[in-house]
C-alpha cells in the first residue's frame, strides 16, 4: 500500500483515502494543538507513518481512525519532547496548587483550551485523551504507557492543576 | 452522580482543509516515499549558477512544481515522475582535486508537451534562448532550449508513429 | 507517459549499452542502427544518440543551426539508487569501471559519480534511512547539501 501517480489506473489504498482522510488528520491536531505549523508538521508524520506501515508484514488496516490513532501518538510524542524546553521558557504552570473548587456550570470552552496548553506534557495529554477525545480511561493509560491507576492518580492531580490555572486565567481577563 | 463539567470538552473529529500547497507537497512526498521504495519515478541533477533564476525558469516556463528549497545553493523540483535537483556547484560537489561542476553541456532532460508550438512560441515570447527550434524526427517533432544558466532542454512532441519508432529497422 | 526521458550524448552507441545494461541493470528496449538507442530502468528512459554531422539525419544527434557539434561530458546527471553503495562501487572497480570523484556523503545520502564509456557522468546514491527524512531540513547549517 502505498501512493500510485495519477494515470496509471488502480489507486492504493491510501490513495484513495487520502482526499477524505487528510482533513479529517488535519482538523483531528489542529483543534488539539492550536498551531496549524505544527498541526501540517504532525499531519506529514501521520501519512509517513502510513506509508511505512504498509509495508510491515502484517500490515494494519488503513482508516482514517487508524491513522487518527498515529496523529493522537505523534501529538502526545511531541508534548513529551517539547515539555522540557517549554518549561525552560516557564511557558508551563509548575507548582501550581491543585484546588478543589467545583467548576461551574458553564465552562468557557476557550479559556480550558488557553488553561490546557499551560499544563505539563503528561497533564495536558492525560485530558485532552480522556476529555476531547472521550476515550475510556485504560485506553488512555494504553496510550501514554502507565497502569490504570498511575492514570486515574494522572488525571485527578492534571483536573485540578486545570481548575488552577482556569481560574488564575479568569483572573486575568478582568 | 454529578455530570462532569469538563465533558464539555468533548470534540469529536472535525474535518479542516489544510492549504492546498501543503495537501499538494504531502502528497508528492508520500508518491516519492513509495517511488523511492519500488524505484518508481526518476531523479536529474542540475548544476545552476542562480538558484532563484533556476527555479523560477523551471517553475514558471516549463510547469515545475518546488518541492523544497531548504538553502540558497539547493532546490528540488518535480515534474510529473520526474524530480529535478537544481545545484550550486560548491564544496559539497568538489573533486578531490577542488574542480568544481559547471551548468551547460549536451545531456539534457526530455520533456515532452502536448502543442509544440504553442509552446515554443510562450517560450521565446518570454526570452527564453532556444539552441535548436522545432526539428521533425522519426515520431517526433523536437526543439532544445536552455534554462538561465545554460543548461539544455528538450521538449518534444509526439507524432503518429512515436511508439513504433526504432522497432523497423532493429 | 508516467516515464522520465533523459538524452545522453555517446560516441559509441554498442559500448554504451553494453555499459548500461552491464554495470547499471539497464533494460535495452530499442537500437534500430548505430546512431540510437533507448534502455530502460525503472521509470527512467535513457535515450543515447550518437553525434552525427550536418549531412546526417535529424534528430537527437544532430548539430546545431550554428554548426556546433553535441558532445558528451558534462556535469548534469541522472541518479540511480543503490541499496549498498560501498558494495556496489567495489563489484564496479573491479569491472574496470570509471569513477569521477570519491564517495561523498551528504545530508541525504551517500554518492559517487560513474562515467560511462564516452565520459558521461551517472550518480549512484545510497539515501539515508526515511525516518532521518520525516523532519523538515535543516536551516542551513553550512552542511552540504543533497
Amino acid at each position: 500500500m502505498g501512493i500510485e501517480q495519477e494515470g496509471t489506473g488502480g489507486e492504493t489504498p491510501l490513495a484513495a483515502l487520502y482526499p477524505r482522510a487528510l482533513p479529517q488528520v488535519y482538523g483531528y491536531l489542529l483543534l488539539r494543538c492550536g498551531s496549524a505549523v505544527l498541526a501540517e508538521d504532525l499531519t506529514a508524520e501521520t501519512f509517513m507513518a502510513a506509508v511505512a506501515a504498509a509495508k510491515r508484514e502484517c500490515p494494519p488496516e488503513l482508516t482514517v481512525a487508524w491513522l487518527v490513532g498515529v496523529a493522537r501518538h505523534k501529538l502526545v510524542d511531541h508534548w513529551r519532547r517539547t515539555d522540557l524546553e517549554r518549561r525552560r521558557l516557564g511557558g508551563i504552570v509548575t507548582g501550581a496548587e491543585p484546588v478543589d473548587d467545583p467548576w461551574e456550570a458553564q465552562l468557557d470552552i476557550a479559556a480550558a483550551h488557553a488553561a490546557l496548553s499551560r499544563l505539563s506534557a503528561h497533564q495536558r495529554a492525560a485530558l485532552t485523551l480522556r476529555y476531547l477525545d472521550g476515550l475510556p480511561v485504560a485506553e488512555v493509560a494504553r496510550e501514554l504507557g502507565r497502569s490504570l491507576h498511575a492514570t486515574e492518580t494522572l488525571l485527578v492531580r492534571a483536573r485540578a492543576a486545570l481548575r488552577r490555572v482556569y481560574q488564575e486565567g479568569e483572573g486575568n481577563d478582568a | 452522580m454529578t455530570p462532569d463539567p469538563l465533558e464539555a470538552l468533548r470534540l469529536p473529529i472535525m474535518p479542516v482543509e489544510p492549504r492546498p500547497e501543503f495537501t499538494a507537497s504531502l502528497l508528492r512526498r508520500l508518491r516519492g516515499e513509495r517511488a523511492r521504495v519500488s524505484g518508481r519515478g526518476a531523479t536529474v541533477r542540475y548544476f545552476v549558477a542562480d538558484l532563484d533564476a533556476a527555479v523560477a525558469f523551471y517553475c514558471d516556463d516549463l510547469g515545475f512544481d518546488e518541492e523544497l528549497r531548504p538553502s540558497p545553493s539547493f532546490a528540488m523540483l518535480y515534474r510529473g515522475d520526474l524530480r529535478l535537483l537544481l545545484s550550486v556547484p560548491g564544496r559539497a560537489h568538489a573533486l578531490p582535486d577542488g574542480t568544481l561542476p559547471d551548468p551547460g553541456g549536451w545531456n539534457r532532460i526530455v520533456v515532452e508537451v502536448p502543442d509544440l508550438d504553442a509552446a515554443v512560441e510562450a517560450l521565446r515570447g518570454r526570452g527564453v534562448r532556444f539552441r535548436h527550434e522545432i526539428v521533425t524526427a522519426i515520431g517526433v517533432r523536437q526543439a532544445l532550449l536552455e534554462d538561465p544558466s545554460g543548461n539544455p532542454v528538450e521538449l518534444f512532441e509526439p507524432l503518429a508513429g512515436y511508439h513504433e519508432r526504432g522497432l523497423k529497422g532493429q | 507517459m508516467t516515464t522520465v526521458s533523459v538524452r545522453y550524448i555517446v560516441n559509441d552507441i554498442d559500448a554504451a549499452i553494453d555499459f548500461y545494461t552491464a554495470h547499471l541493470h539497464f533494460e535495452l528496449q530499442m537500437r534500430p542502427n548505430d546512431l540510437f538507442a533507448m534502455l530502460a530502468h525503472g521509470d527512467l528512459r535513457l535515450v543515447l544518440v550518437r553525434p552525427v554531422g550536418p549531412d546526417g539525419p535529424a534528430g537527437g544527434g544532430a548539430p546545431m543551426p550554428d554548426g556546433r557539434m553535441q558532445e558528451p561530458g558534462g556535469w548534469n546527471r541522472f541518479s540511480v539508487e543503490v541499496p549498498d553503495l560501498a558494495a556496489a562501487v567495489e563489484q564496479l572497480r573491479s569491472s574496470g569501471a570509471r569513477f569521477r570523484n570519491d564517495v561523498v556523503t551528504g545530508v541525504g545520502g551517500r554518492q559517487i559519480i560513474i562515467e560511462d564509456p564516452s565520459g558521461n557522468p551517472v550518480e549512484l546514491f545510497e539515501p539515508i534511512l526515511p525516518e532521518a527524512k520525516l523532519s523538515r531540513p535543516a536551516p542551513s547549517s553550512g552542511q552540504p547539501d543533497r
